[in-house]
């Protein structure tokens, strides 16, 4: 078997208010990610109360979760550019490393 | 030096932030009554009017002489108003022991003339205070006075203040008011929606970029001195230019998100359609020409810059922060001198002295001058405190006033304390002694039914009208006529659909702004004819078209400008005959009927083939110049086959015609470019067409849902009239405003007409009886228009009317125009007629008319203005009150909702809806001029989308003072909406719980809710202070007893 | 003795830079009706004894031309000046020696000095009006400075109107005696002098702008104050239509 081409890279878990996708997805493709995924629907607790995570009038009510791998040259201006939206909204970010296989697909 | 990818996107995260409170602007084609506070709606009521009044510079209540005027009319609870005051003395730490507090709160509330009695000010204390109480003059040293300027200064020019507006202030230089013009031409010259024959070029490459290239080369811009094109030049990116412009004025990083939202929130209007605009994902307009908040702040920066540049060059003004801290470290007294001066604030004795001084700019002639005027100010301000609270007191007789004159210098500070405090929470205060009467007006008028049985009487007609509180009147007139019933709905009839008007581009959404529809109606012609345009249409259509050339006006003008003068003396001389004649000369629209039925494939699959075939001809006669009957039928079939791909290989016309391969490939790629002949275009088009419709599971869906959510299960009367509201006014921006809010500003008739269409289909009515609901055969559903502007209630569709409702149709006919009349007598006493209108209908009918076609008429109707309560409920609760126009009725039956679903509907729906016109109204009343537009007067239409006043401003919010105001004073009365839900306790609780949004709004104050029992007595539960309480004379129990129990201090 | 009589003459009825000295003693007066006495009565002085020193005659006819330009340029200097005066006191100063400087065009182009006379009275005694209105102000606010507080008009409507009619007579707005004084007297200049004359309407209502913009616009946010009793304003409204009725009927001051 021949052995896996893994390369490092590290992973931003972004969560934060359903209404703010637009913004975050925006932010992040400035920056130049090439692709994000999004998990909807999650319910959690933070300082500002109690998520159900049920989606009830439309989407604004409910937590999101924005994964996306970047290489390490980009988390550090990433993570300056949502500081001023989370010292006003719930929410975090997550940074953790990870590895790939096809690094092709994360880098230009 | 460009910027780091970091910076750029921290600026554009703190434009987002900055941006959040600002409301959203729809354009105004498709008014929407919105919360001017939208952004705000997470925080309690209070707390977010406070907000909004510091970053829009705009009053959140009525100035006190305005409460006092509604106090004497008898608008006001004093008891709510006394437990309030005793509320606040409870929990404020300040006490006084030699004075009675309460009486003095009192005093000031109802009886203080002055709209401040504490006004603050720089030089204020106790001990000033007790010297001008006592007559004794106070002296400042020259260290005593250093020490008082400096927290002085610091309050005035704080770090997140944008820079050119410290210059403003030090120096008199109107960089502010310039920079607000030059941003409004840039905006108006981007954004324009077609109103100027010449456009602004290269918008497709947004905002920010199409103005740096004219930037760079405006020469009005060089003529005031503006040299941007070095500037231009060193940043490429809208957030780099605004992070750069940032570093060069030296403003620290931790106060870029204050002078963000400081500089966005000054033109919330501009800033407010550019929102609107990023996020609305379907506008023409915003997908053509993009353009962003970060694109606006740069501008707005770069000129901003640019002036205060010039302003050094000429004026030797500072233009960066650490200079304007330099010349307050420096220069203190010059710097407070010069605020007082250029900030108004100065007393008008000294101003000449100051001007002279300052202008001459001796340093030590400045000092002596501040350090003479710095005593005379703080005697003046304490002279003036202390004859406030002397009258005050004297007021309230002389015990107070010797009171007063005792108290010692400390109690004097705590004094000046609690009365300040007090006046910063009072307007809250008195909103909620207001609302206080009201709900004691509603528990008044409410009718609790005498008994529960149904009455089985068949009415001879049913309308359902729209909660909007126009139909109040004409309702309750309906009523007295005769054996009517009424029922209110939302205005779309539950109904969300996309319409596609015949002759229109593009399809408009008639439902509430917070939803989007799913199934779509086109509008088709019954008499299909082939292209051919009114002469008079086409003649008028060329003249406008003059309009907008330029030479053309100094050619035509002698040729033919008298014709533009008749319709000028027409309509301003004798409106209603000009415009009855007008109406004959164009023509109408021709019989047309809705598309609702949803196509089966086959359908859809033979309409695209047609409209194909159509363009295939239409092509053909173009280019190759074939006229239609020279080509066959098959020769089409087969043209169309090539451009799909679906055949290879010459065509015969081709070859009948000899054309060369080139040509007729040429002629292919045609049609499926410019045609839309091709495989892609096709199935995008099956797509679409699917979406017209709506199945029959559907149409029973929504049937079932209206006919459930009023109550109307059983007892059909022979008619039904699903009555849609529109208006019609002449030469008003605002038209759109005055159409129905259900429908997103539009007009409801299509889907009145749906739902009619639907209920009286057989196979729906069959399906129904399923459910348990069955409808009479002879009844049937009818679609009407009422015209809120005229009264006047039209009925459509009578041609689809069975022979046998003919017969009864004259009698609907008068009993509406009756209604129609008697309700117009009601409405023209409101706006000004005279008492011999008022009496005789007919008049008040005609002048309704002329009010609807007069374009001089700024007031055609009063909208819905006077807007106070939302009531959800059983019509017998209101029948036969004259709620005069202020309730929205929506009808409601709880019994038919045992999961509460209609009830959510209702809540999320409508209530929303009314919440948002409410709080529009409210917010509009209390500053006409910051959160309303000001006089419709001097408004000019904005690239038709938006007014602004006089030739160039901020884009104006809000609603204009002629709808607000009467005689100067407020016409509608600012209270939040009083929402009675007429459902157990219990189970409105648990409705709204599980709504958050609603939940949210009801918590915070944004909307006064109140539930009527009717399993308990019918009593009234107000939901105040976060908790429930039993309104004392609400119940049966209370109404039947006859001696009027009081409504006691504390009983609460 | 005919030269220092018509420098003092020049003093009284001011042109620069002996206008320097008028202007002082007008703002050394204590205000009110000193002024407006003042106002009328120097100028007045000042044409007595151009007649009485018989100064005409002596005269050579080429200082008419040069002393005319320097009239022009004199009131175009005041005009330019009242631009910027934010007080109503020292506004009215500066415009009625613009208009009195004009004065000295007329007497050098030949009218009689029953005409320049009327002249004079047509620009002073709007002025004078304007003193006591400017003291009156003075009494409501502790200054008459205007620009400080929008919207005048709201609390003090009698008031504010007077001032607004009395700065439009002061201007020379047709109707009233300073409009038909200046086109009696200029229509008998040739053609040349108009373009010269003409920037002095434009400056003169481009302060009245300014002037207006303060007291009718904005809204009012201090202490409400007493009005101009109503027969002041009567008074004031009277003495207007008076001299513009003298004007349209007495008629015969010139030749």
């Amino acid at each position: 078997m021949k052995s896996l081409n893994l390369s490092p890279l590290k992973k931003l878990e972004i969560i934060t208010e359903g209404g703010h996708k637009e913004f975050v997805t925006d932010l992040l493709d400035r920056a130049g990610v090439t692709g994000y995924t999004i998990v909807g629907n999650l319910s959690g607790k933070g300082s500002h109360g109690v998520y159900s995570g049920h989606v009830m009038f439309n989407e604004d009510d409910v937590l999101i979760m924005v994964i996306v791998a970047v290489p390490e040259e980009l988390v550090a201006p990433i993570l300056a550019g949502f500081a001023p939206f989370f010292e006003k909204h719930t929410g975090v970010v997550f940074v953790s490393d990870i590895q790939v296989s096809r690094l092709v697909k994360f880098k230009d | 030096m460009t910027l780091s990818l970091g910076d750029r996107l921290k600026v554009r995260s703190m434009v987002y932030v900055a941006s959040e409170p600002i409301p959203r602007f729809w354009p105004m084609r498709t008014f929407i009554h919105h919360n001017p506070l939208y952004g705000l709606e997470d925080r309690p009521f209070d707390e977010a009017v406070e907000q909004g009044s510091h970053l829009f510079h705009a009053r959140g209540y009525l100035r006190r002489s305005q409460y006092q005027a509604y106090r004497a009319m008898g608008k006001v609870d004093d008891g709510e108003l006394r437990r309030r005051i005793r509320g606040f003395l409870n929990g404020h730490a300040q006490k006084i022991p030699e004075l009675d507090l309460e009486a003095w709160l009192w005093q000031i509330v109802t009886n203080s003339q002055s709209e401040r009695v504490v006004e603050g000010g720089d030089w204020m204390c106790g001990a000033a205070l007790w010297a001008s109480l006592h007559g004794e003059r106070l002296s400042v040293s020259d260290e005593e006075l250093d020490a008082r300027l400096a927290p002085i200064i610091s309050d005035r020019f704080s770090p997140e203040t944008p820079v050119y507006r410290d210059v403003d202030l030090l120096f008199g230089t109107q960089i502010g008011a310039t920079l607000d013009d030059l941003l409004s031409k840039s905006c108006l010259d981007f954004f324009d929606e077609g109103q100027s024959a010449w456009q602004a070029p290269g918008r497709e490459a947004g905002f920010f970029a199409a103005w740096k290239e004219i930037a760079r080369r405006n020469v009005r811009f060089r003529l005031r001195g503006l040299h941007l094109r070095e500037l231009l030049a060193q940043e490429e990116t809208a957030e780099g230019m605004v992070a750069h412009i940032l570093r060069l004025l030296d403003v620290p990083e931790s106060v870029w998100q204050g002078y963000i939202t400081q500089e966005l929130t000054r033109m919330h209007g501009w800033a407010g359609f550019i929102r609107y605009r990023t996020s609305a994902k379907h506008y023409y307009w915003a997908q053509r020409y993009p353009g962003d908040l970060v694109d606006f702040l740069a501008v707005r920066m770069v000129l901003g810059f640019a002036l205060l540049e010039e302003s050094r060059r000429h004026h030797q003004t500072p233009a960066s922060r650490t200079e304007v801290l330099t010349l307050l470290r420096e220069h203190p007294r010059a710097a407070y001198l010069r605020s007082e001066l250029y900030g108004g604030a100065i007393l008008p004795g000294w101003a000449q002295r100051a001007e002279d001084v300052l202008v001459r700019g001796r340093p030590k002639r400045i000092a002596e001058l501040t350090a003479a005027y710095g005593p005379a100010k703080l005697q003046w301000e304490n002279e003036r405190q202390g004859k406030r609270l002397r009258v005050l007191a004297r007021g309230m007789g002389r015990d107070a006033e010797a009171a007063l004159m005792g108290l010692s210098t400390a109690e004097l500070d705590d004094l000046l304390r609690v009365l300040s405090d007090w006046e910063r929470s009072e307007g809250y205060v008195w909103l909620q002694a207001m609302e206080a009467h009201y709900i004691n007006e509603l528990v008044a008028k409410i009718q609790i039914p005498v008994t529960e049985q149904h009455s089985t009487k068949r009415p001879f007609a049913q309308a359902l009208f729209c909660i909007d509180v126009r139909s109040e009147p004409m309702r309750r007139r309906l009523e007295e006529l005769g054996d009517y019933q009424t029922y209110g709905i939302a205005g779309f009839f539950g109904v969300p659909l996309g319409y596609l008007e015949y002759g229109k581009g593009s399809e408009t959404h008639l439902c509430p702004a917070i939803q989007t529809p799913k199934n779509l109606v086109l509008e088709i012609p019954a008499t299909l004819e082939l292209e051919e345009e009114p002469l008079y249409g086409a003649l008028e259509h060329v003249l406008h078209e003059l309009k907008g050339s330029v030479l053309s006006p100094f050619v035509a003008v002698e040729a033919i400008g008298l014709l533009f003068s008749l319709g000028l003396v027409g309509k301003t001389v004798a409106p209603l005959s000009y415009h009855r004649w007008h109406g004959r000369l164009h023509g109408g629209k021709g019989v047309t009927r809705l598309l609702l039925d949803k196509l089966s494939p086959e359908q859809a699959d033979s309409i695209i083939r047609a409209v194909q075939r159509a363009m295939i001809r239409r092509a053909l006669a173009k280019e190759p110049s074939v006229p239609r009957d020279q080509v066959t039928d098959d020769e089409v079939r087969e043209l169309r086959e090539i451009a799909l791909g679906h055949q290879h290989g010459r065509s015969a016309l081709a070859e009948r015609r000899n054309m060369t391969p080139a040509a007729e490939a040429q002629f292919i790629e045609k049609l499926r470019r410019i045609y839309l002949v091709d495989r892609a275009q096709t199935s995008l088009q099956m797509e679409r067409l699917g979406r017209i419709g709506f199945s029959v599971e559907e149409q029973v869906r929504y049937v079932l849902q209206a006919l459930l959510s009023i109550g109307l299960d059983r007892n059909f009367s022979r008619f039904v009239l699903l009555v849609a509201h529109e208006s019609r006014t002449e030469n008003n921006p605002y038209e759109s405003a005055l159409d129905c809010g259900a429908c997103g500003g539009g007009k409801g008739l299509p889907n009145a007409q749906s739902l009619a269409h639907m209920a009286n289909k057989p196979e729906v009515r069959r399906k129904l009886r399923d459910h348990g609901i069955v409808i009479p055969d002879d009844t049937w559903f009818m679609p009407a228009v009422h015209n809120t502007t005229t009264d006047a209630i039209e009925l459509h569709d009578l041609d689809l009317l069975p022979a046998r409702h003919l017969l009864y149709l004259e009698r609907l006919r008068d009993g509406l125009s009756a209604a129609t009349r008697h309700s117009a007598a009601e409405r023209m006493r409101k706006l000004g007629a005279g008492p011999r209108v008022v009496e005789d209908p007919y008049a008040a009918a005609v002048m309704a008319r002329r009010q609807a076609h007069d374009w001089s008429q700024v007031r055609p109707e009063w909208g819905l203005s006077g807007n106070a309560y939302a009531l959800v409920g059983r019509r017998i609760l209101t029948e036969g009150v004259n709620w005069q126009g202020r309730a929205f009725l929506q009808s409601y039956d709880y019994r038919l909702d045992p999961k509460g679903r209609l009830l959510e509907n209702i809540l999320t729906g409508p209530l929303v809806v009314g919440e948002w016109i409410n709080l529009e109204h409210y917010f509009s009343v209390v500053d006409t001029d910051n959160y309303g537009s000001g006089s419709k007067v001097y408004h000019n239409v904005a690239g038709r989308f938006a007014v602004m006043t006089g030739n160039q401003s901020d884009v104006r919010t809000g609603l204009p003072t002629q709808t607000m105001l009467k005689d100067g004073k407020p016409y509608h009365e600012p209270i939040r909406l009083i929402a009675m839900v007429e459902a157990p306790l219990a189970f409105a609780q648990k409705t709204v719980s599980r709504i958050g949004k609603v939940k949210a709004l009801i918590v915070g104050g944004w909307v006064r809710l109140v539930v009527l029992d009717p399993e308990d007595d019918y009593r009234m539960h107000v939901f105040s202070d976060g908790d429930f309480y039993v309104h004392p004379q609400s119940g049966r129990a209370a109404k039947l007893s006859s001696e009027p129990r009081p409504l006691l201090e504390g009983s609460v | 003795m005919v030269w220092s009589l018509g420098l003092l003459a020049a003093i009284l009825l001011p042109l620069f830079p002996l206008s320097w000295a008028f202007n002082r003693l007008l703002t050394s007066l204590p205000g009110g009706w000193s002024q407006a006495l003042a106002v009328i009565v120097l100028p007045q002085a000042g044409l007595e004894l151009l007649r009485f020193s018989h100064i005409a005659h002596h005269v050579p006819p080429s200082w008419r031309l040069y002393g005319g330009l320097w009239a022009v340029f004199s009131s175009l200097l005041y005009a330019f000046r009242a631009i910027t005066a934010r007080e109503v006191g020292i506004w009215t100063r500066l415009l009625v020696s613009s208009g009195l400087a004009l004065a000295w065009l007329a007497w050098l182009s030949g009218a009689p000095l029953a005409t320049v006379q009327v002249f004079a009275l047509a620009f002073c005694v709007p002025a004078a009006l304007l003193f006591l209105l400017t003291a009156a102000l003075t009494r409501r606010m502790g200054g008459a400075y205007l620009g400080l507080q929008g919207g005048l008009v709201v609390a003090l409507p009698r008031l504010s109107a007077s001032l607004v009619v009395t700065a439009l007579a002061l201007l020379g707005t047709p109707l009233f005696p300073a409009f038909f004084v200046l086109w009696r007297s200029f229509g008998q200049l040739p053609l040349a002098w108009v373009p010269l004359l003409m920037p002095l309407p434009l400056l003169w209502g481009w302060a009245t702008g300014r002037f207006f913009q303060d007291l009718l616009y904005g809204d009012f946010r201090g202490e409400p104050m007493t009005d101009l009793g109503r027969m002041t304003s009567a008074l004031i409204g009277l003495v207007l239509f008076a001299s513009l009725f003298l004007n349209l009927f007495g008629g015969g001051f010139g030749a």
